[in-house]
């Protein structure tokens, strides 16, 4: 079955017509003119380098919790906690990023943190997957609180237990687990929180998408996605692919830690990364699987982010962020029904 | 006496959003509708509460704001999920994304605030012991009253009327019901906008109770209202029961924290942890209305 253009543009035409429709109104209730704010945004997240630089940075967590969330849907799983997860990825990076001893070549301190990000992220995620398969607790509700959780533990660990001294954060990551930031290249970016991690980020949606379509393990979870049954006819355990699909969906997830505390800050803080999770899933829901639009999605989302900033003065900046939930209602009835026919492919 | 003075009112203050969330979430869930909206419902409708109370000084106006705005959350839910049949959870994060912006950016516009409101009907500290004032405190808000009120509403509506059947024909076998001529869409539409009034009226309790709005005050009081509704059973009664056991656990939080030796992220950490264990635990135990999603 192949989709024609129209089919795949449909979304995001839809997503783009009712989004600008509602963010004007609203930008019109504000009391200021939608085209001087308009301007505004796009010269913010687009009309310098620095801003250019500011909009991918904020595309790079999107873009991990956007292939999270699809990742977990090919085996029919609905990741909510990515929110969770990334806070877990977070907290991994800020207790391991310190302790990577000095002196350690600079790849393998990356690799080593970058292995707790995941690991948390897939602790949380199996869980999830475990309770789902062996105690048939629903998916949503059970990462739903698995998210209180970690929010809970983590306020209390920044506030208390892993503050650096009279900080409000944890402490500096070493020297070895640190990614650089892109502005020592391009000094135009100055002070963006751009690093190299964005190139992980580019990457992860292309190499979750070979894993389902190419391995074994990418075909067990989606005959599970296509359903129970037919995983169960092909001899594959239904338990066992649960917990790795929504365990790998949380490692993703958990590499958003990687980007913040290892490249954009350097060390962790309450509140980082929150929000990033549930945007995901509108990243998710306009990517509908393919890496390049997911990553179109994350950078176009990233974007509104940026531009709202650009737009405070005037309106406030939360007025462009209300274009991700019209995004999420308009194009929720078209693309969970694509994707639904994708799981079944 | 004082300290359990004290939980007692805290026990109240904490269980009557939830429960009347979780009344809200049980109508729109029986009615085969998943209703992760609900944390949604509850900040909007704590923001139009406290709205409605600087505007007018009356609390019982606050709350009627509160059930407007919750109810027009609930026919927004409706749209997208039966008229366009969105996904129920993706269109559940939209409204609780489209919340939690909508709301930041009203703070700014009315009252020039990124975080709260200006507080909303103070008045001067009553005298007395702790444990009295507290307790009169929590019993003088009207919307704990209203909660008790739509508890007995929702279990007679449900068990009792024609509609409660219509709903969960709905829900149980929506194919029969257009069989017998009866709309599916629209009794779903009418539960789940009823739904919402109920939850959005449970916000105004976060903001009438805190004599200020705060953004994102519901702080995942809808996941858990959530959770009531399902380790309820989705029967009304029984949420009922499981909604106070997690408001119990809020108001352990709240009489504990900082006071005992226990630490305050153990005692935060109850009310999700609970949950997550009631819930599988009850698992198989409670069936879910069969067309739900």
């Amino acid at each position: 079955m192949t989709e024609s253009r129209l089919d795949r543009a449909a979304p995001w035409l839809i997503a783009a017509g009712c989004s600008l429709v509602a963010v004007n109104v609203a930008i019109w209730i504000a009391g200021a003119s939608p085209w001087h704010v308009g301007k505004l945004a796009f010269a913010g997240a687009f009309g310098s380098a620095y801003g250019l630089a500011q909009t991918l940075a904020k595309a790079t967590p999107l873009a991990l919790t956007g292939a999270s969330v699809a990742f977990a849907l090919r085996a029919g799983l609905f990741n909510v906690g990515a929110e969770g997860q990334v806070a877990a990825g977070v907290l991994a990076a800020a207790v391991v990023g310190p302790r990577v001893p000095q002196g350690i070549p600079w790849g393998i301190g990356v690799i080593l943190v970058a292995c707790a990000s995941m690991a948390a992220g897939a602790l949380l995620g199996a869980i999830a997957g475990w309770l789902k398969a062996a105690r048939g607790a629903h998916e949503v509700l059970s990462t739903l609180m698995l998210n209180g959780l970690v929010a809970v533990l983590a306020t209390w660990l920044y506030s208390g237990p892993l503050r650096f001294g009279a900080q409000v954060h944890t402490a500096p990551v070493s020297a070895g687990a640190r990614i650089p930031a892109i502005d020592h290249v391009l000094p135009a970016l100055r002070g963006s929180a751009l690093s190299y991690a964005v190139v992980l980020a580019a990457i992860v949606p292309f190499a979750a998408k070979w894993y389902l379509d190419r391995t074994r393990g990418g075909l067990r979870i989606r005959a599970l996605g296509a359903s129970p049954a037919t995983a169960q006819s092909l001899g594959h355990s239904v338990l066992a692919t649960n917990v790795r699909a929504m365990a790998m969906a949380g490692a993703l997830a958990g590499l958003v830690g990687v980007h913040y505390v290892l490249g954009f800050k350097g060390y962790a803080e309450d509140g980082l990364g929150a929000g990033v999770g549930f945007t995901g899933i509108a990243v998710a829901m306009l990517g509908a699987g393919r890496p390049i639009a997911t990553l179109l999605a994350a950078v176009l989302f990233g974007a509104l982010a940026q531009g709202g900033l650009a737009v405070n003065a005037v309106v406030p900046s939360d007025t462009l962020l209300l274009a991700q939930s019209i995004v999420l209602v308009s194009v929720g009835a078209v693309v969970a029904r694509s994707l639904a026919k994708g799981a079944a492919r | 006496m004082n300290a359990l003075l004290v939980f007692i009112a805290q026990c109240i203050s904490a269980t009557t959003p939830l429960l009347l969330a979780a009344l809200g979430g049980t109508l729109s869930e029986r009615a085969g509708v998943a209703t992760i909206a609900l944390e949604g419902y509850i900040l909007v409708g704590a923001f139009a509460a406290a709205v409605g109370a600087l505007a007018s000084g009356s609390a019982l106006f606050a709350c009627a704001c509160a059930i407007v705005a919750g109810a027009l959350m609930g026919a927004l839910f409706s749209l997208s999920t039966v008229t366009l049949k969105a996904n129920a959870i993706v269109a559940g994060v939209a409204v609780n994304l489209f919340a939690g912006a909508s709301t930041r950016v009203a703070l700014k516009v009315l009252y020039d605030s990124a975080s709260n409101s200006p507080p909303l009907l103070t008045r001067s500290a009553r005298t007395g012991s702790i444990g009295a004032v507290s307790l009169i405190e929590s019993l003088s808000q009207p919307v704990t009253w209203l909660a008790l009120l739509a508890l007995v509403a929702v279990v007679t509506l449900v068990h009792k009327s024609a509609f409660g059947m219509r709903v969960e024909a709905a829900g149980e076998h929506p194919d029969a019901l257009t069989t017998r001529g009866v709309s599916v869409e629209r009794t779903r539409w009418i539960a789940l906008t009823m739904g919402g009034a109920l939850a959005g009226l449970g916000g105004a309790h976060l903001s009438l109770a805190q004599h200020e709005f705060v953004a994102y005050m519901s702080a995942g009081r809808g996941f858990l209202a959530l959770a009531a509704v399902i380790i309820g059973g989705w029967k009304p009664a029984r949420t009922a029961l499981a909604a106070l056991s997690i408001g119990a656990l809020y108001a352990l939080e709240a009489t504990l924290s900082g006071r005992a030796a226990i630490p305050t992220v153990l005692l935060q950490a109850l009310p999700f942890a609970f949950t997550l264990v009631a819930v599988v635990g009850l698992v198989g135990r409670v069936r879910a209305p069969r067309a739900l999603g």
